[in-house]
C-alpha cells in the first residue's frame, strides 16, 4: 500500500473522473483562464474570518470583534480583489457589498455566529494529517473551535447549497456502486473524514473529546433591494453539519476514499463507468474539448 | 432587348422569366395607378410582378431607370432583382437603384454626411463591436433595480451587458432615443413612488372586495371605485403618469361593468356562476396567492400584473437609459453607426431641409416585403416618395418579424392613413404549392383574429402528380419522446421513394425541415447523423460538430497560446499525436507551445507528426499578429489542410464559422485574431441568438442535403417537401416580451401601453409563422404534432362569465395566449390529407440505407460500422485473424436510395481539364474529390520565387476593384494593388503585378469606357449549364462593345483556334442589349503589352457552340475509368494515384 498522502480535493477530482485527474493533476494541462473572481473572493472571506479569529481573545466585546472584522475585510478586499477580474467597476462594487454584508452578518454584535467562532477559536488554517488502512490524507482546516464537549472544525464556504446533507447522504453509496455520479457530495464526505480524523492527531486533542465538523455558508442567502438612490444588499449564512453523516456512513465513505486513493496511486485513469461519466462529468469539464475518451467514444484505450 | 430574340439562333439562352404574366399580375403591371398596394399571398409571384412593373415603366412609359428606387430586405433579394431586370432590360437594368432598406440609408448618409452631421468616413458597427462598446459603458448604467452582475451562474445571458444590449435593441428599432425615455420616465424618485401603485390597487381590492356573497361585494363597489378614482387622480396627465392613470381608468370601467352585472344578478336579470363574488377581488389582484378556490387557475387575469410588469420595466429602463446614452456617445466617438442607427440617422436627415433634394433623386419608389418594415423604415419610405408614386407589395399573413420591431400595420392601416388615394390590387394565384397545401394554409389562417384582408390562395397550372400531399404525423404519447425517429423514417422513405403513396424519390436537397425553435432541430439532426442523411443547418441554428470544434480550437490556441486544452485538441485531432507524445508535451513547467518548439524531436515517438505540428504552429503564430483574421484563417486551412480531416457534414458545418469570421470587423481593414474575437465567439450564441435572426439575412440553400432552418429563415424560399416538427400548443406557445408596453407607450403615446394584449398579438404572429412554413411546400407537406390535453375543451363557467362582463377597454381575455395549434390543424385538414403516423413515419418501405458485404455476410450499415471499428481494434491489438484480413469490405449499395447523377456545371476551365484528362476532370469537377494529402503543403511555391498565378490573381483583382470603384489612373490602381497585396500577404508578387499595371496603362484600353468587370454568367446550352466570369467588357470610342480577357502569363493564345472568347460572346448575348462580336486578349505579362482581338460571326459562334455541346455531352458520361497520363500529371491534385507516370508520383511540393 502506498504511503502517499492525498488531499480531499485531489481525491474528489479523481472521484469526479479519473481522466480529469490525469489531465489536471498528473499532466497539469493548463485550462483557459477561468474567472478568478470567485476564487479571490474566497480568499478574502477566508482570510477575514481567520485573521479575525486569530486576533480575538475569549472575552473581547462583540462590537470590538465586529469592528475588527470589518477593518480586516476592507484591507483584504484591497489586497486580493483585482479590477481586472471584473468587467465593470459597478460589478466589483456590487460583489464587494455582498461579501461585506456576509461578514457584517457573520460578525453581527447582536447574535452573529462569528462572534462565538472568533472567541472560541483554538487555531485557524490548521494543517492536519491522518492515515487509515495505509491511506494517507491531509488537509487544512479553516477554523477549529473549542466547544463544551470537545472540538468543532468549521470549513467556510460561499454557499452550502447542493452539499452533503442528511437527505442526500444516501447518494454516497450509489456513487460507490457506480450507480450515481455525486462528486460534490463525495468531496464533502472526504473533507469531513480528513478533518475529523486528522484533528485527532493534533496536540490540542484529548482523548474522549467529541469532534464535530461543519460547513458554514457565509453567503447562503443574499438579498437585493432596489431604492431610488441605489441598491442595498444583505446576506445571511448558516452551518451545515456533517458529523453524524460521517458516523452513519463511515464504511461507505472510507470505501470511497480507498477506491479513489488506490486509483490515484496505481495510476489508473480510465474513466469508468464510462457512460455515467460521459453523461454527468463531461458537460461541465474544463478538458472536454481535448478529451480523447469523449471525442471518440468508439475508440477506447 | 427581349423582343429581339428571334434574330438569334434557336440555341441562344433566353432570360429565365420569359413567361407571360397571369391576368392578375398583368393588371398590376399595366396599371398607371399610384400609390398602389398589392397584398400578395405566398407563392403568387410578387417579386416577379414588381420586376415586370418596373420593366413596364421603363419600356412602355419611358421612365429613365435611374429614376426608380427599388427596396427589399435582403442583399440576395436586391441582387436577384437587379439580375432579373438586367436579364430583361440589358445594361439599363443595372441603372436601377435596387437597395435593401439598410443599404439605401448607408448610401444616403454617405452622400449627405455633412448635412446629417456625421463623419463621412463612418463605418457600420458589427455585432462584436457593439458588444465591446456595451462592456465599456457598463459603469454608466445607474444601478438601482438592475443588478450589476455582468455574468452569473448562466454565463452572460442574464447579466447587465445582455440586458443593456437587448434594451438598446428594443428601443432603437422603434426610433426611441435615450432622451425620449428620460423625458417619459422623469426622475427616479417618482418612478419608485409609482412602482407601488399595483400594491395600492391590490390593497383596495383586499380592503373592499372581500365580501362572501354577490350582495355584500355589490355593496362595497362604491367604496372600491372611490378609492381607485382617488388613486387615479393623484396621477399627472402625461408621460409615465398618464400611462398609469389610463390603467386605473380602465379598472374603474371594469368596476362599473362588474357592478352592473352584480346588480342585474340581484335584480334577477342575470345568472352568475358559483363563486362569482370572488371575481372582483381576484381581477384586481386582491388575493395574495393567485386564483382562489372556485376561480379557474388558467383564467390568468390578475390585471394588476400588467401594471406591475410595465412599472418594473420602467424601473429597469430608468437604470439602463444612461447606459444607452453612453453607448450612443461611444458609437459616435468611434465613428460607428449601428444597423438600427442607419435608419434612425437617415430618417432624421429626411426631416431636414435636404429632404426634397434627396427625394427628388427618384420618381418612383418600389417596396418589397413591406409587412416587415418597422416604424422608422415606414417614415423613411414615405419621405422618399414624391407625387404619390409608390408601389408596395407584401403579405400581412406572412408578417413574422413583429417580435423584432416590424410594424405590421405599416402595410395596412398606416398606408391607408398616409396615402388617401391608395389603390389596392390582390394577388392570390399561386404558382408554387399543390392545392391541398393551399387549402390547409387558407383554412388555418382563417383562425387568425384581427386579420386585416382576406386572401384565398388558388393554385394555377398545377402539374400532374400521383402521391400524398398533406400528411400528418401524431407525436408519440410518451412525454420524453420528441418524435425525431418518426421524421428520420419519413425522410428515409422520401429519399427511397419506394412507397406507393409517393410520387417520386426525392433528393435530400428537395427536403426542408423548418423548425419553430432551435431545440426542435437538435434531436432530428442527431437522427439524421445516425442514419447518414446529409443535412445543412442554416446560420442561426447551432450544432455541435467535432470537426468545427477542432478548427475553432486551433484559432483559440493561436489567440491564447496559454490555452493548453485547445493545443491538446489540435495535436490530438489534427496531428493525431499518440498519448505518449502528448504526455511529453504536457510534462514540465513550460508552456506546451514552448515545449513543442524546443524539445528535440528524438524525444518523441512519432517524430514526423510532431515536426509537422511544430512547423505549422510556428508559421501560424508568426502570421498571427500581422495579418487579418480572415487571412489567417485561410492560411490556417491552407497550411494545415485541416479540411481534409473533416467529414462532408463537418465541412458544411464549418460554413457557419466561416461566416462569423468573414463578418468580424466589417471594415476596410479587418483586425487580426485576438482573444476578443474568441470571446465574441463564446458570447455569439447567447447574445446574438435573436439578433442574428433578422429579416435582413437569408441563408444559402444546399442542393445536396436536407435543409434545416427556422421558419423565419425560410421566408421567400420553397422546397418540394417541407417537414414541420412538434406543432403543439406548448412548443409554439407565445410568450410576452420585455418592454412591450413601455415601447408601445413611447411610440404611440402613454395611453397605448394598456390598449392591447401583447400575448394575443404574439399568438397571432405564431399562426402566421405556421402559415409561412406551410406555404413553403410545393408537393409534400408533413406536419408533426399532438395535443397535450384532449379533454381541456370545456370552458369554465367563470371564464364564460368574465368573457361577457369585461368592458371593451380591458384588452385581456380569459385563458389568453392558449393556442391549440394542433387541434386547429386537424380541424382544417381536407379529405386529401393523410395520416402517416402508422405508415411512412413508423417503418421504412423498401430497402433503405443500403447494405455491405463482408466475410460472406450481408450487413446493415450500422452493423457494418461496428464491424469496421472491431476490425480496427483488432488491428491495433495485433489479433486480427488472417481470414478476416483477406476479406475485403464490399459496399454494393451503401446509399441504397436513389442516386441521381450529380448535376454538372461546366466552365471553360473544366472543359479544358476534360480535354487534358477525363479522370482529373471527374475527380475535380464531378465528385469534388479531396486533393491528395500533401505532406507539407506549406513549402509549396516558396522555393522557386513568386508564382505566376499569384501575380495574375493580384492583377485581375486590382483590375476588378478599380473598375468597380471607378478608378481609372495608374496611381489609383497601384493603391488598390498595394492594399490587396498587404491584405493577402502577397507582397512578393507586388512588383510583378505593378509591372502588369504599367503595361496595361500603355494600352488603349484605359481610355475606353469600362462597362463591366469580372462579370459572372450562366449559359444554358441544350440543357447543359456553362458558367464563368468575363474579365472585362469595354465600350470603344466607336461605340462598339469589346470583351477582354487579361493575360498576365507568358503564354500566347492563338485566336483562330480559341474557344474561350467565343464562349464569352455567347454569354454576352444574354447580358447586353447590344450585340457583342469582338473579343480578345490583353497581354500584360512579359510578352505584352499588346491587345489582340478578332471578330466572331454567328457561324463561328455556332461552331464553337456545337463543339462545346459535344464536349459537354461526352462529359455527361463521365467515369473514373478513363484517363490520359502526361506532362499535366505533375500539376494534378491526384497524382498519387496509380495512373500517374512514375516520374511524377510525388506531390508538387516535392518536385525538384
Amino acid at each position: 500500500m502506498s504511503q502517499e498522502s492525498l488531499s480531499p480535493s485531489a481525491l474528489a477530482t479523481y472521484a469526479t473522473c479519473p481522466r480529469l485527474y490525469d489531465y489536471r493533476e498528473v499532466q497539469e494541462v493548463n485550462a483557459p483562464d477561468r474567472t478568478e473572481l470567485y476564487l479571490n473572493q474566497g480568499t478574502i472571506y477566508h482570510e477575514t474570518v481567520e485573521d479575525t479569529c486569530e486576533r480575538t481573545d475569549r472575552d473581547d466585546p462583540p462590537e470590538v470583534i465586529h469592528d475588527r472584522a470589518m477593518r480586516i475585510f476592507d484591507t483584504k478586499w484591497d489586497e486580493h480583489s483585482s479590477a481586472d477580474d471584473y468587467e465593470s467597476r459597478a460589478h466589483r462594487e456590487y460583489q464587494r457589498a455582498e461579501n461585506r454584508a456576509a461578514i457584517e452578518s457573520f460578525f453581527d454584535p447582536d447574535g452573529g455566529v462569528g462572534i462565538d467562532h472568533a472567541r472560541r477559536s483554538i487555531t485557524t488554517e490548521c494543517w492536519v494529517e491522518c492515515e487509515v488502512d495505509g491511506r494517507g490524507l491531509h488537509g487544512k482546516a479553516d477554523n477549529v473551535i473549542r466547544t463544551d464537549e470537545g472540538l468543532h472544525i468549521v470549513d467556510y464556504k460561499r454557499k452550502t447549497h447542493g452539499m452533503l446533507s442528511d437527505r442526500t447522504a444516501e447518494y454516497l453509496g450509489d456513487h460507490l456502486d457506480g450507480e450515481a455520479h455525486e462528486p460534490k457530495r463525495v468531496r464533502n464526505a472526504f473533507q469531513t473524514a480528513t478533518y475529523i480524523e486528522g484533528v485527532k492527531n493534533e496536540p490540542f486533542y484529548e482523548d474522549g473529546m467529541k469532534v464535530r465538523f461543519s460547513f458554514y455558508g457565509l453567503l447562503n442567502k443574499t438579498s437585493f433591494e432596489s431604492t431610488p438612490s441605489g441598491y442595498d444588499v444583505s446576506a445571511r449564512g448558516w452551518p451545515q453539519e456533517t458529523t453524524e453523516i460521517y458516523e452513519d456512513h463511515y464504511e461507505t465513505i472510507w470505501g470511497l476514499i480507498r477506491a479513489a486513493h488506490d486509483g490515484i496511486t496505481n495510476e489508473n485513469h480510465e474513466p469508468e463507468p464510462f457512460n455515467l461519466l460521459n453523461e454527468e462529468a463531461c458537460p461541465g469539464c474544463d478538458y472536454q474539448e481535448m478529451c480523447a475518451d469523449r471525442l471518440s467514444t468508439e475508440v477506447r484505450r | 432587348m427581349s423582343g429581339d430574340s428571334d434574330e438569334y439562333p434557336s440555341w441562344f439562352p433566353v432570360p429565365e422569366d420569359d413567361v407571360s404574366p397571369e391576368p392578375q399580375q398583368r393588371a398590376i403591371i399595366d396599371s398607371d395607378a399610384y400609390p398602389m398596394r398589392v397584398l400578395a399571398g405566398a407563392g403568387t409571384g410578387k417579386t416577379f410582378t414588381m420586376v415586370r412593373k418596373i420593366e413596364h415603366l421603363i419600356n412602355e412609359e419611358g421612365v429613365s431607370p435611374d429614376r426608380i428606387l427599388a427596396l427589399t430586405f435582403t442583399n440576395n433579394a436586391a441582387d436577384s432583382m437587379r439580375e432579373k431586370l438586367n436579364a430583361k432590360l440589358g445594361a439599363a437594368g443595372y441603372d436601377i437603384d435596387a437597395y435593401t432598406y439598410h443599404s439605401i440609408c448607408n448610401e444616403i448618409l454617405t452622400d449627405y454626411a455633412y448635412e446629417a452631421g456625421i463623419d463621412p468616413d463612418f463605418e457600420v458597427a458589427t455585432d462584436a463591436e457593439k458588444y465591446a462598446i456595451v462592456l465599456d459603458v457598463l459603469d454608466d448604467i445607474e444601478y438601482r433595480s438592475v443588478k450589476p452582475n455582468v455574468y452569473g451562474s448562466d454565463g452572460y445571458a442574464s447579466g447587465a451587458a445582455s440586458k443593456l444590449l437587448n434594451f438598446i435593441g428594443s428601443m432603437k428599432r422603434s426610433g426611441i432615443t435615450p432622451g425620449d425615455i428620460d423625458a417619459f420616465l422623469g426622475p427616479a424618485d417618482r418612478v419608485y413612488e409609482l412602482a407601488d401603485l399595483s400594491e395600492h390597487v391590490e390593497a383596495i381590492a383586499s380592503d373592499h372586495l372581500g365580501g362572501r356573497s354577490v350582495s355584500s361585494v355589490l355593496d362595497s363597489f362604491p367604496d372600491a371605485r372611490a378609492d381607485l378614482v382617488e388613486e387615479r387622480d393623484t396621477l399627472g396627465m402625461d408621460r409615465i403618469e398618464a400611462s398609469a392613470r389610463d390603467f386605473l381608468d380602465r379598472l374603474v370601467d371594469l368596476c362599473d361593468a362588474l357592478e352592473a352585472a352584480f346588480e342585474a344578478h340581484e335584480a334577477g336579470d342575470q345568472e352568475l356562476p358559483d363563486n362569482a363574488y370572488k371575481l372582483p377581488k381576484y381581477l384586481l389582484g386582491g388575493y395574495a396567492s393567485g386564483a382562489p378556490k372556485g376561480i379557474p387557475d388558467n383564467l390568468d387575469l390578475e390585471l394588476t400584473d400588467h401594471l406591475d410588469s410595465f412599472l418594473s420595466d420602467c424601473l429597469t429602463a430608468r437604470d439602463l437609459t444612461a447606459g444607452y446614452a453612453a453607448y450612443e456617445r461611444e458609437l459616435e466617438k468611434r465613428n460607428l453607426i449601428d444597423f438600427d442607427g442607419l435608419v434612425v440617422e437617415t430618417a432624421a436627415l429626411m426631416e431636414s431641409p435636404v429632404d426634397e433634394e434627396i427625394a427628388d433623386r427618384w420618381d418612383y419608389v418600389f417596396c418589397d416585403e413591406f409587412q416587415d418594415t418597422d416604424r422608422l423604415q415606414f417614415d423613411l419610405v414615405t419621405s422618399l416618395v414624391t407625387d404619390d408614386n409608390l408601389f408596395v407589395v407584401g403579405d400581412d399573413d406572412q408578417a413574422i418579424y413583429e417580435w423584432r420591431g416590424a410594424h405590421v400595420a405599416n402595410i395596412t392601416d398606416e398606408l391607408d392613413r398616409a396615402f388617401a388615394a391608395l389603390e389596392d390590387e390582390p394577388l392570390e394565384e399561386n404558382f408554387r404549392s399543390r392545392q391541398p397545401i393551399l387549402d390547409l394554409a387558407n383554412e388555418a389562417i382563417q383562425k387568425l383574429d384581427h386579420r386585416q384582408r382576406h386572401k384565398t390562395l388558388k393554385r394555377v397550372d398545377e402539374p400532374a402528380y400521383d402521391g400524398d400531399t398533406v400528411a400528418t404525423v401524431e407525436l408519440p404519447d410518451e412525454d420524453d419522446e420528441d418524435g425525431a425517429t418518426q421524421l428520420r423514417t419519413v425522410v428515409q422513405n422520401l429519399l427511397s421513394g419506394a412507397a406507393a403513396n409517393l410520387d417520386e424519390a426525392y433528393d435530400p436537397g428537395d427536403i426542408a425541415l423548418l423548425v419553430r425553435k432551435n431545440d426542435h432541430a437538435t434531436p432530428v439532426i442527431e437522427e439524421f447523423e445516425d442514419a447518414g442523411i446529409p443535412y445543412q443547418v442554416a446560420g442561426d441554428l447551432t450544432t455541435e460538430s467535432v470537426g468545427v470544434g477542432t478548427v475553432t480550437a486551433y484559432l483559440k490556441a493561436l489567440a491564447r497560446p496559454k490555452d493548453e486544452v485547445s493545443w491538446n485538441r489540435v495535436l490530438l485531432m489534427r496531428y493525431q499525436l499518440c498519448d505518449a507524445d502528448l504526455r511529453t508535451l504536457n510534462a514540465g513547467d513550460d508552456r506546451l507551445v514552448d515545449t513543442l518548439r524546443e524539445t528535440p524531436l528524438k524525444e518523441f515517438e512519432e517524430h514526423d507528426r510532431v515536426a509537422e505540428a511544430r512547423d505549422h504552429v510556428m508559421e501560424l503564430l508568426d502570421l498571427r499578429d500581422s495579418t487579418s483574421l480572415s487571412h489567417l484563417y485561410r492560411e490556417l486551412t491552407d497550411i494545415t489542410n485541416i479540411e481534409w480531416y473533416l467529414s462532408e457534414q463537418e465541412r458544411r458545418d464549418l460554413a457557419q464559422l466561416e461566416d462569423v469570421i468573414e463578418q468580424y470587423g466589417d471594415s476596410a481593414v479587418q483586425p487580426p485574431l485576438t482573444p476578443a474575437f474568441i470571446d465574441s465567439l463564446k458570447h455569439y450564441d447567447t447574445l446574438f441568438d435573436e439578433s442574428g435572426s433578422s429579416p435582413t439575412s437569408q441563408p444559402a440553400v444546399a442542393a445536396d442535403a436536407v435543409n434545416v432552418m427556422t421558419t423565419h429563415k425560410s421566408k421567400g424560399l420553397d422546397f418540394p417537401v417541407v417537414l414541420i416538427p412538434q406543432v403543439t400548443a406548448d412548443e409554439w406557445a407565445p410568450s410576452s416580451r420585455t418592454y412591450d408596453a413601455l415601447e408601445t407607450s413611447l411610440s404611440d403615446g402613454p395611453e397605448a401601453a394598456f390598449a392591447e394584449d401583447f400575448i394575443e398579438r404574439d399568438a397571432r404572429e405564431t399562426r402566421r409563422v405556421l402559415h409561412v412554413g406551410i406555404t413553403r411546400a410545393e408537393d409534400v407537406l408533413v406536419l408533426q404534432g399532438g395535443s397535450e390535453d384532449d379533454d381541456a375543451v370545456d370552458v369554465h363557467p367563470v371564464s364564460e362569465m368574465v368573457d361577457e362582463i369585461l368592458p371593451p377597454r380591458i384588452p385581456w381575455q380569459p385563458e389568453r395566449g392558449q393556442l391549440p395549434l394542433w387541434a386547429d390543424v386537424q380541424e382544417c385538414l381536407t379529405d386529401e390529407a393523410v395520416d402517416w403516423t402508422e405508415t411512412l413515419a413508423s417503418e421504412t418501405v423498401g430497402h433503405v440505407g443500403g447494405t455491405i458485404n463482408h466475410d460472406g455476410e450481408e450487413l446493415a450499415v450500422e452493423a457494418a460500422h461496428d464491424r469496421v471499428i472491431d476490425l480496427a481494434t483488432a488491428t491495433l491489438n495485433g489479433d486480427l485473424s488472417s481470414r478476416a484480413e483477406r476479406e475485403t469490405i464490399q459496399i454494393a449499395s451503401l446509399t441504397g436510395q436513389s442516386t441521381p447523377a450529380p448535376s454538372l456545371s461546366h466552365s471553360y476551365t473544366s472543359l479544358a481539364a476534360y480535354e487534358e484528362c477525363p479522370r482529373s476532370h471527374y475527380l475535380d469537377y464531378v465528385v469534388n474529390a479531396f486533393p491528395d494529402y500533401q505532406e507539407t503543403a506549406a513549402t509549396n511555391g516558396s522555393g522557386d520565387g513568386v508564382s505566376q498565378r499569384e501575380i495574375g490573381l493580384l492583377f485581375h483583382d486590382s483590375a476588378e476593384q478599380a473598375a468597380n470603384q471607378g478608378v481609372s489612373n495608374r496611381e489609383g490602381w497601384y493603391e488598390i494593388c498595394d492594399r490587396l497585396a498587404s491584405q493577402r500577404r502577397s507582397e512578393d508578387a507586388l512588383p510583378a503585378a505593378k509591372q502588369c499595371i504599367d503595361r496595361y496603362f500603355e494600352l488603349d484600353l484605359p481610355s475606353y469606357e469600362i462597362i463591366d468587370a469580372e462579370r459572372e454568367f450562366e449559359l444554358d446550352i441544350d440543357g447543359h449549364e456553362l458558367v464563368g466570369y468575363i474579365d472585362a467588357v469595354y465600350r470603344t470610342p466607336d461605340d462598339e462593345l469589346l470583351v477582354i480577357d487579361y493575360k498576365a502569363t507568358e503564354r500566347h493564345r492563338d485566336l483562330e483556334d480559341d474557344k474561350q472568347l467565343p464562349i464569352y460572346l455567347l454569354a454576352c448575348c444574354d447580358l447586353y442589349d447590344k450585340p457583342v462580336t469582338r473579343a480578345g486578349y490583353a497581354y500584360v505579362g512579359e510578352i505584352g503589352p499588346k491587345v489582340e482581338t478578332r471578330t466572331f460571326n454567328d457561324g463561328d459562334l455556332a461552331a464553337v457552340r456545337d463543339d462545346v455541346t459535344a464536349s459537354m455531352t461526352r462529359i455527361a458520361e463521365f467515369s473514373f475509368g478513363r484517363y490520359t497520363a502526361g506532362e499535366h500529371c505533375q500539376w494534378c491534385q491526384h497524382n498519387q494515384l496509380a495512373c500517374t507516370p512514375d516520374s511524377f508520383t510525388v506531390g508538387p511540393g516535392f518536385k525538384e
